[in-house]
């Protein structure tokens, strides 16, 4: 049997999604890799190569970014978006609506910035399956492996993180006044930050059946400001419909040097 | 014309002319833009948003940003907290050099194409190379709430801490990664290095006891010491038109870390890593050697070093009466400022804050290690060059290949 030829390319990203690869639990993880995949960098000479898979972790804010994604397409049958950075852009939203101003601060006036917007990589070529989370979860990710060995692409989790908390009976945070995520988030990591005693920050993204007006509503009564609300779903939430209907102007920040 | 080095993580291109010697290395990724994102967040956003800065060195990044704002506030952290926290660092060490010598690039001195061919060719290497990532990962994932990034380190303490039987399975976890570990150092402690010997100036910490991997005052070779609140007068970067700063240390290139930190302090080894150490040396015409390809030598001996901070770290924690979690105590914010500088895998990190009444972020500066060392990179690749006129183009660039990726540059960090 062909081993399927699978291809890593990190666009605008810290490369954690990647590197789940290289951080299997057992050996025998490692042999299921190698029994069914032929695992090939991007960094590596691979022009004109074709791919059965393409992992692609990071998101996409310059030309090059651009250029690369549409490569990679070209040469790939399957495309998987790995992680938040090109699911939904991630914290690299942040710089979004501000890049001068941040630009300037970083590196002074002078400086000429290749960075366009910072977008999820399903903007500019289509995706067969997103597998979100900030890193991804490596259980999450061992599943969508075996399911790709076999020429097949998993379901999208459906539940959102607060079916997992109230089975490990986590102290919920809204309940306490405190903002979490939680209830609009996708759970592809088995509520890992509230078992360890911090709030959801929604890496995975938002379920299909989430109510983003209503969470909004519950930050407002917590006391949270318009912006600070803003700050909290962007990274995750900001290039989705339900947000930037609520929210359509970009957030504005002030540096003062 | 331009090409990208093969078999290193982020996307560095060098454009080399065999015939004048001329060599230009270029970090491609995109400027990131995290100390101007923090500003005007609140300080207990930045250590989530820090840790994202890369994975390789994420729980450096978060420990750091973490510690610079409690500088700020002048907050005391329990011994039981502080030593979790050198766990963390010692574990961050291990897992970023574990990655760079047996994953990405072990193709340099180990006779395969690359690490996963490994499991065919040489099962037992392969086996150790595992245990060791899968030891580390657990140990971080016990001890954090992760292995690419940490959930539980938070300003004042940790919002979880493991318990007594977990501190006991990290315990038997570090010394079944160290055991692979020293069987594995072998690559590295009988390679045959290429020659290229170059005064350096290394730079790394200092401290009056043991390896350093926090404190106060900074050490460089030939002999100066200066404190971290002086480390933005001594250390200047300069910005360029490219998204990575070059910094200086006197006007001139210097390098930091394992070469450096081995360099430095070698007399300071735990004793495995010295005993193994000290053995190796005989091979080596003299050490330090000031010959950059040994930055893999440094690395393997400092992942049997750290395994050996970890073990004892653990065992202090597994015996003493007073293990238990503090939950954080409350503290109020006030316009402060705060700095740090730590030692991260590939060295010297600098996380400085200005935070207002409020706890807001109103300035901040990070300087990474990879883009301190970058300066040397270039200078060796010049001398490497000029010493190898007479080898063919091939050769040449296998050297120099060889050469960026002993430097293990942390291309994320460079473009923070």
């Amino acid at each position: 049997m062909d081993r399927k030829k699978l291809i890593i390319l990190n666009l605008s990203g810290c490369k954690g999604c990647q590197n789940q690869l290289f951080s299997l639990p057992k050996n025998s993880d490692y042999q299921y890799l190698l029994k069914y995949f032929d695992i090939f960098f991007f960094n590596n000479n691979v022009k004109n190569q074709s791919f059965d898979i393409a992992l692609i972790n990071g998101s996409a804010k310059t030309k090059r970014d651009i250029l690369l994604l549409k490569d990679i397409k070209k040469q790939s049958k399957i495309i998987i978006a790995l992680g938040s950075c090109a699911c939904s852009g991630g914290i690299k939203n942040l710089a979004n609506d501000n890049t001068k101003k941040l630009t300037n601060y970083v590196y002074g006036r002078k400086y000429q910035t290749k960075i366009t917007t910072n977008k999820p990589i399903d903007y500019y070529i289509t995706v067969d399956y997103h597998l979100s989370g900030c890193p991804i979860d490596i259980e999450s990710l061992k599943q969508l492996l075996a399911n790709l060995a076999h020429d097949k692409i998993p379901e999208e989790t459906i539940n959102n993180i607060c079916l997992n908390c109230k089975i490990n009976n986590n102290n919920c945070f809204l309940l306490q006044e405190k903002p979490c995520l939680g209830p609009i988030t996708k759970d592809n990591c088995h509520s890992l930050c509230p078992n360890n005693g911090v709030s959801c920050k929604g890496c995975a993204g938002q379920t299909t059946s989430a109510n983003l007006q209503a969470i909004i509503t519950t930050f407002k009564k917590q006391g949270k400001t318009k912006k600070e609300i803003k700050q909290i779903l962007y990274p995750f939430f900001g290039h989705t419909k339900d947000y930037k209907k609520i929210f359509p102007k970009p957030i504005k920040i002030i540096i003062k040097i | 014309m331009e090409q990208l080095v093969s078999n290193t993580t982020g996307r560095i291109k060098i454009n080399i002319n065999f015939q004048t010697n001329q060599i230009k290395l270029i970090i491609d990724e995109n400027e990131q833009l995290f100390e101007g994102i923090f500003i005007n967040k609140h300080y207990t956003d930045i250590p989530y948003l820090a840790s994202r800065i890369c994975s390789n060195c994420s729980f450096s990044h978060n420990l750091a940003s973490i510690m610079a704002i409690e500088n700020a506030f002048q907050i005391k952290i329990n011994p039981i907290n502080k030593k979790l926290r050198e766990l963390i660092l010692y574990s961050q060490i291990v897992q970023s050099h574990t990655l760079h010598i047996y994953f990405f690039s072990i193709k340099d001195y180990f006779n395969t194409p690359d690490f996963l061919s490994l499991a065919q060719t040489n099962p037992e290497t392969f086996n150790d190379i595992v245990k060791l990532k899968t030891n580390i990962d657990y140990i971080l994932n016990i001890v954090s709430g992760g292995n690419i990034h940490p959930v539980t380190t938070t300003v004042g303490g940790f919002s979880k801490i493991p318990s007594i039987s977990n501190l006991k399975k990290m315990l038997l976890c570090s010394k079944d990664a160290l055991k692979s570990a020293k069987r594995l150092a072998k690559i590295y402690t009988c390679a045959n290095y290429p020659n290229l010997q170059k005064a350096t100036t290394y730079l790394s910490l200092t401290s009056q006891r043991g390896y350093p991997i926090i404190s106060d005052v900074i050490e460089s070779s030939s002999g100066e010491t200066f404190a971290t609140k002086n480390y933005t007068k001594k250390i200047i970067e300069h910005i360029t038109d490219s998204p990575v700063k070059n910094s200086y240390y006197k006007n001139k290139e210097f390098v930091t870390g394992a070469l450096a930190r081995l360099s430095l302090h070698a007399n300071r080894l735990a004793p495995q890593a010295k005993k193994i150490h000290l053995k190796s040396i005989n091979k080596f015409s003299s050490f330090p050697a000031y010959n950059s390809y040994h930055n893999y030598y440094a690395q393997s001996i400092e992942i049997i070093h750290f395994l050996e901070n970890i073990i004892d770290a653990l065992t202090q924690l597994s015996n003493t009466s007073n293990y238990k979690f503090y939950p954080i105590k409350s503290f109020k914010t006030r316009k402060s400022e705060g700095r740090i500088v730590i030692e991260s895998p590939r060295g010297l990190l600098y996380h400085y804050y200005q935070i207002d009444k409020d706890g807001i972020i109103k300035n901040c500066n990070i300087i990474d290690s990879s883009s301190q060392s970058l300066n040397n990179l270039e200078s060796d690749m010049k001398v490497l060059l000029d010493q190898t006129s007479k080898l063919d183009s091939t050769t040449r660039l296998e050297l120099i290949e060889m050469l960026i990726r002993a430097y293990d540059l942390c291309t994320d960090c460079c473009v923070h």
